[in-house]
C-alpha cells in the first residue's frame, strides 16, 4: 500500500471510526476527534506492523479502542463528564480554538448529549466492555470475528457480553423507559 | 417482546450523525504531511518499481525464447535438406553426375565454376549461420 492509498482508506474508515469514539466520548466531539487523529496517525506511524490478516478498518479500529482506553487512564475521566463550571474556560484537548468558538462547542456537545438521551440511557448501565461491544455490534454492524480482533477479547467474552447488553437493551425497549 | 431487530432498528436510528468529515481529514493530512514517510511505505514504492522491472525482463526473456526456437527450426531445417541431398545422390544414377561434369566442362566454364561455387557456399554459409546461432543461443 502506498501513502496514498492509506489516506484513501482512512477517508472510507473515518465516518464510522469517529462516530464510535463520540458515542464512546458521550458526545464530546472534540475528545472524540483528537483520539481519533492520535489513532490514526498512529497507525500512519506504524504501518509496518499491518499484516493484512484483518481487515484495515477493523485495524484502525484496535488502534483506537486502545488509544481510548489509553486516554481514559491518563486523565481518569469517566466516560460522561459534566460541563465546567467555567463556561468561558476552553475545553481539554481544544488546541487554539478561540473561547467564543469552545464555549459554542461545549453547548453543542450538551445539546447533541440530549437529543441522543434516548442512546445514553439504555446504553449507559453497560460496563466498558459491554457499551464497546454493543455499539461495535448494532451500530457499526461489524462481525464478531471482527469485534474479537478489535478488542481482543475471546469469542466466548464477546459473545456473553452481547447477550448481557441484549437482555438490558430488551428490558429499557420493552419497559417504555425509551 | 423486544427482539433483535427491534434493538438494532434502535441502534441503528440513534446512530449519530458525523459531519466536517473533508476538514477532519484535510487536518490529519497536514498532519501526516509534516511527519518522515514511515519506511513501510518506502517498501510500497520499491515493490512497485521492482514489479515493472521484472514485467521488462519478462517480456526480453519471451524475446530471447523465440529466436532460440527460430534458430533450431533453420538448423532443422538444414539437416533435413542434407538428409535429402545425400538421399537423392544415392538414388540419382552415376550417368547424371556424369552429365554434371561434362556441363561444367563445357565453353564458359569460369562462369559455371563461379556459379556453382556461390550456391555451394550459400548454401553453406547458411547453414553455419544457423548452427552458430544454436550454439550462442544455447549459452
Amino acid at each position: 500500500m502506498t501513502k496514498e492509498q492509506f489516506i484513501h482508506q482512512v477517508a472510507q474508515s473515518q465516518e464510522s471510526l469517529r462516530r464510535f469514539l463520540l458515542v464512546l466520548c458521550a458526545g464530546d466531539g472534540f475528545r472524540a476527534d483528537d483520539i481519533a487523529q492520535e489513532a490514526l496517525l498512529k497507525a500512519y506511524m506504524s504501518f509496518g506492523r499491518f499484516e493484512g490478516r484483518a481487515k484495515f478498518s477493523t485495524w484502525l479500529f484496535r488502534i483506537a479502542y486502545n488509544c481510548f482506553y489509553d486516554s481514559q487512564k491518563k486523565s481518569g475521566k469517566m466516560e460522561t463528564e459534566p460541563l465546567p463550571e467555567n463556561r468561558n474556560a476552553a475545553p481539554d484537548g481544544c488546541h487554539g480554538a478561540a473561547r467564543d468558538v469552545a464555549y459554542v462547542d461545549m453547548t453543542e456537545a450538551a445539546d447533541k448529549r440530549y437529543e441522543y438521551q434516548q442512546l445514553y440511557l439504555a446504553i449507559d448501565a453497560l460496563s466498558g466492555p459491554e457499551k464497546v461491544v454493543t455499539l461495535l455490534f448494532y451500530m457499526e454492524e461489524k462481525s464478531i470475528k471482527e469485534i474479537e480482533q478489535i478488542t481482543d477479547m475471546p469469542s466466548g467474552t464477546v459473545r456473553s457480553h452481547l447477550s448481557r447488553a441484549r437482555a438490558h437493551l430488551r428490558e429499557h425497549l420493552s419497559s417504555g423507559k425509551i | 417482546m423486544t427482539t433483535e431487530n427491534d434493538i438494532r432498528a434502535f441502534m441503528q436510528e440513534n446512530r449519530m450523525p458525523v459531519t466536517d468529515g473533508d476538514s477532519f481529514m484535510a487536518d490529519l493530512v497536514r498532519q501526516i504531511d509534516i511527519l518522515p514517510v514511515p519506511a513501510a511505505f518506502d517498501k510500497a514504492e520499491e515493490l512497485k518499481r521492482k514489479e515493472e522491472l521484472d514485467a521488462v525482463l519478462r517480456f526480453f526473456m519471451s524475446l530471447r525464447k523465440r529466436s532460440v526456437k527460430k534458430a533450431v527450426m533453420a538448423a532443422v531445417m538444414v539437416v533435413i535438406a542434407s538428409l535429402a541431398a545425400a538421399v537423392l545422390v544415392g538414388i540419382i544414377p552415376d550417368s547424371f553426375f556424369a552429365g554434371v561434369m561434362e556441363y561444367i566442362s563445357m565453353p564458359l566454364v569460369a562462369f559455371r565454376y563461379l556459379l556453382t561455387g556461390f550456391i555451394s557456399l550459400g548454401m553453406a554459409a547458411f547453414a553455419g549461420k544457423s548452427l552458430v546461432s544454436v550454439y550462442r543461443q544455447s549459452w
